[in-house]
């Protein structure tokens, strides 16, 4: 029912007993994701400065969706008993 | 997260390649005349091409399309690098979907089952029930958001009529009963209030059959149900208005709106789309129109609109005093129109000020005829171009150019605040020669300090914008006139033309703070007006009044959008008689052609309550300029604005 998950799902992008700053766009940090499922964002924000040297002399849209695919390829993702709708780690 | 590319090539394009239209723009922003950037945040998708085909779908027909350039002689390095975006980051989607179906399959909670059912149809084709549509939704949604760096500015070209044919199959293949459908909803729109962005998730309800009937259906009834008893504010609510809307939908809306739990703007049909036929739109494509973002009007799959810079107008003014000087920038930014005392006539103060207008308008157009070139260079539209099939079919970015109406919009911020302020000059400077214009400055100088009796006789003027004062509304008319006259129809960057918009977002706070004090009485700091409405505590008129002086502004004039906030007082509103009140408003303002109208319903005693006991106000909203927010989470400072409305109402 979705009045017993609502409480949870507030919780889904952002905390929210800790300070959400509405105008910061995509800035999600909600409940923690099963770590198995893909990297910290600090592992893939190296992985993917890393990708770019190697990409980065590739026309713009397919070097853009390289990184793309590499963020999807390795993001934590999550179904959660409380949602029918996906979670992305990003 | 996917900012890398983005951040690299924006710098990369303005640093190196326009670092003097940079500068420009830098200078712009800082000075407070104009807000300006590079906007990525407007997009539609073709929702019905994405539920008809799905993800896989789309990555199909993408490559069907690059096999026959491919075939055709004409798929160029450019174009295989277009298709070759689109068929990586499609493939990336419909792997990250087969990731989470079998993440699903590991899981044994009671949804489960469900959710990889879902996600294993939906990596393989298009979706097959309202559930399923409901998911590629918000997965594009989140995909576009956080890895293509795309906003979407709609959830369905109108949530109703985009998932009504899944609903109706629904019910009559038992897949779900109508109590599940409402379920689904509740999880589904919640996503957006969780995720709690401050401009708030659009997405519009209804419109008109090319047979003159209405598109609201039961769909539609449901979404505001599930909506009203979640009591959230976002996603915010674009509902289309017509002669032919239900009255019972038009009395649904109204009661939401009067008890405060709501977000929802009414956009009226015949203004915007004699709007949209103002820059070449057919009658079928107005009559199609998305409203994206907060009321903005755009072709359904066929349009591209960006904002270009929020121009402040009534800096045009302040330049005027300042011969063009800019105190924060130090230099001179605006035009030489002439020292004050050169001025001699209000003639000459006029003129002046149209010329320090004209020069912003052209200044803002002309740093996004060099930047505009470059979108798809910093930011190429993967996700989005693969939606538009006339982009595919072209095999270009369909954000640069691939669409057939490739727009940027101009926006009209402060616009009441302008003609207050001329209005002001003319009055006290020129007829009836209460100041001399140089002591005028000087009280502006000062913020009014030592010149409260001058403040005072100016407020009270009753030559303000939304009184429907006669001169004043001339005045309106002609600024008005002017600004569109300026911007509209003229060539961008990308093949398509630049649109007039009186739309302020944030600007009218941000702008504000930024501008020092102005004639109309106004102290440095305060907001300026937003939208189309009046400054704050200066309509005094009524609504009517207010209504009659916005409609001189001629909204359709404004291609893109125009919107006016209406206060009403709680008892105005009350019973069923207040819903005809409302209805009166709203379809006096349509039927000359208003566009849309945002309602405000509340009274001083209650704001004044809220604001000392906040902890008992929990759920209290504010419309502020194209969304809502929880009053709590207003600045005592934007709190006191809303008072200062409300004791006028």
């Amino acid at each position: 029912m979705f009045k017993d998950d609502r409480a949870f799902i507030e919780n889904k992008y952002h905390k929210t007993d800790e300070f959400f700053d509405p105008y910061k766009r995509m800035s999600y940090h909600g409940y923690p994701y099963d770590k198995t499922t893909g990297m910290e964002d600090s592992e893939i924000q190296k992985g993917l400065n890393d990708l770019y040297e190697q990409i980065k002399f590739l026309p713009h849209p397919k070097a853009k969706a390289v990184c793309a695919k590499y963020v999807l390829e390795n993001t934590m993702i999550d179904v959660n008993e409380h949602d029918f709708f996906v979670g992305f780690g990003a | 997260m996917q900012r890398v590319t983005f951040d690299k090539w924006y710098n990369e394009i303005f640093l190196t390649k326009i670092p003097q239209v940079s500068e420009k723009m830098r200078e712009m922003n800082e000075s407070g005349a104009v807000t300006i950037w590079a906007d990525f945040d407007h997009v539609v998708p073709d929702w019905d091409a994405v539920l008809k085909l799905g993800f896989a779908g789309l990555l199909k027909r993408a490559c069907d399309f690059k096999n026959r350039h491919m075939q055709n002689g004409t798929l160029t390095e450019e174009k295989a690098a277009f298709f070759d975006g689109i068929i990586t980051e499609y493939e990336a989607v419909i792997a990250i979907i087969d990731r989470l179906y079998k993440y699903a399959l590991t899981k044994t909670h009671s949804k489960a089952s469900k959710i990889a059912e879902c996600l294993k149809n939906i990596r393989d084709g298009a979706p097959n029930n309202i559930y399923e549509a409901m998911q590629v939704i918000y997965i594009y949604f989140m995909i576009s958001e956080c890895f293509d760096i795309y906003q979407v500015r709609s959830l369905g070209n109108g949530l109703d009529n985009t998932l009504w044919s899944f609903y109706i199959n629904d019910l009559k293949n038992n897949t779900y009963t109508v109590e599940e459908i409402k379920e689904l909803f509740r999880y589904f729109l919640f996503q957006w209030q969780a995720i709690g962005n401050y401009w708030g998730q659009p997405l519009y309800l209804g419109g008109t059959n090319k047979d003159g009937s209405t598109k609201y259906n039961e769909l539609s009834y449901l979404i505001l149900d599930v909506y009203d008893e979640m009591g959230i504010y976002n996603p915010k609510i674009q509902v289309k208005i017509n002669e032919n809307t239900p009255e019972r939908f038009l009395f649904k809306i109204f009661d939401m709106i009067r008890c405060s739990h709501n977000s929802i703007v009414c956009c009226c049909e015949p203004g915007m789309m004699r709007a949209v036929m103002n820059y070449g739109a057919t009658y079928d494509e107005a009559l199609n129109m998305d409203i994206r973002g907060c009321y903005e009007t755009g072709v359904r799959a066929n349009e591209v609109s960006t904002g270009t810079g929020y121009i402040n107008s009534v800096c045009a003014v302040l330049y005027v005093f300042s011969d063009g000087y800019d105190k924060k920038l130090k230099k001179q930014f605006g035009l030489k129109t002439g020292r004050l005392e050169e001025l001699k006539t209000f003639e000459d103060f006029y003129a002046a000020v149209l010329k320090q207008w004209e020069n912003l308008i052209n200044m803002t157009m002309n740093a996004a005829l060099e930047y505009e070139k470059y979108l798809s260079v910093i930011n190429p539209s993967n996700m989005y171009s693969a939606t538009i099939e006339g982009a595919l079919e072209k095999g270009v970015d369909a954000y640069q150019c691939g669409v057939k109406f490739n727009n940027s919009a101009v926006l009209n911020c402060g616009f009441a605040s302008l003609v207050d302020s001329v209005m002001a000059v003319k009055e006290f400077v020129y007829d009836k020669k209460i100041v001399d214009i140089t002591e005028l400055a000087a009280a502006l100088e000062n913020n009014w300090k030592n010149y409260d009796e001058l403040n005072v006789k100016i407020r009270k003027s009753p030559h303000k914008y939304g009184n429907n004062d006669y001169e004043t509304d001339l005045y309106t008319r002609a600024m008005s006139a002017f600004f569109t006259s300026k911007v509209n129809n003229r060539p961008n960057a990308r093949g398509g033309v630049f649109k007039a918009v009186m739309h302020s977002a944030m600007q009218f706070v941000e702008q504000g703070r930024a501008t020092g004090a102005t004639p109309d009485g106004r102290f440095a700091g305060d907001e300026l007006s937003k939208n189309a409405s009046p400054s704050v505590g200066m309509d005094k008129n009524g609504v009517t009044a207010l209504i009659n002086s916005a409609l001189t502004t001629v909204p359709s004039s404004y291609f893109e959008s125009h919107c006016l906030d209406i206060m009403l007082h709680s008892s105005a509103v009350c019973g069923e008689e207040g819903l005809y009140v409302m209805k009166s408003l709203l379809f006096s303002y349509m039927q000359r052609c208003g566009q849309s109208m945002q309602f405000n319903v509340f009274d001083v005693k209650t704001l004044k309550k809220a604001q000392e006991n906040p902890e008992k106000y929990k759920n209290l909203q504010v419309r502020v300029c194209g969304w809502n927010v929880l009053w709590n989470n207003l600045s005592r400072e934007e709190q006191n604005a809303y008072i200062k409305r409300a004791e006028n109402i």
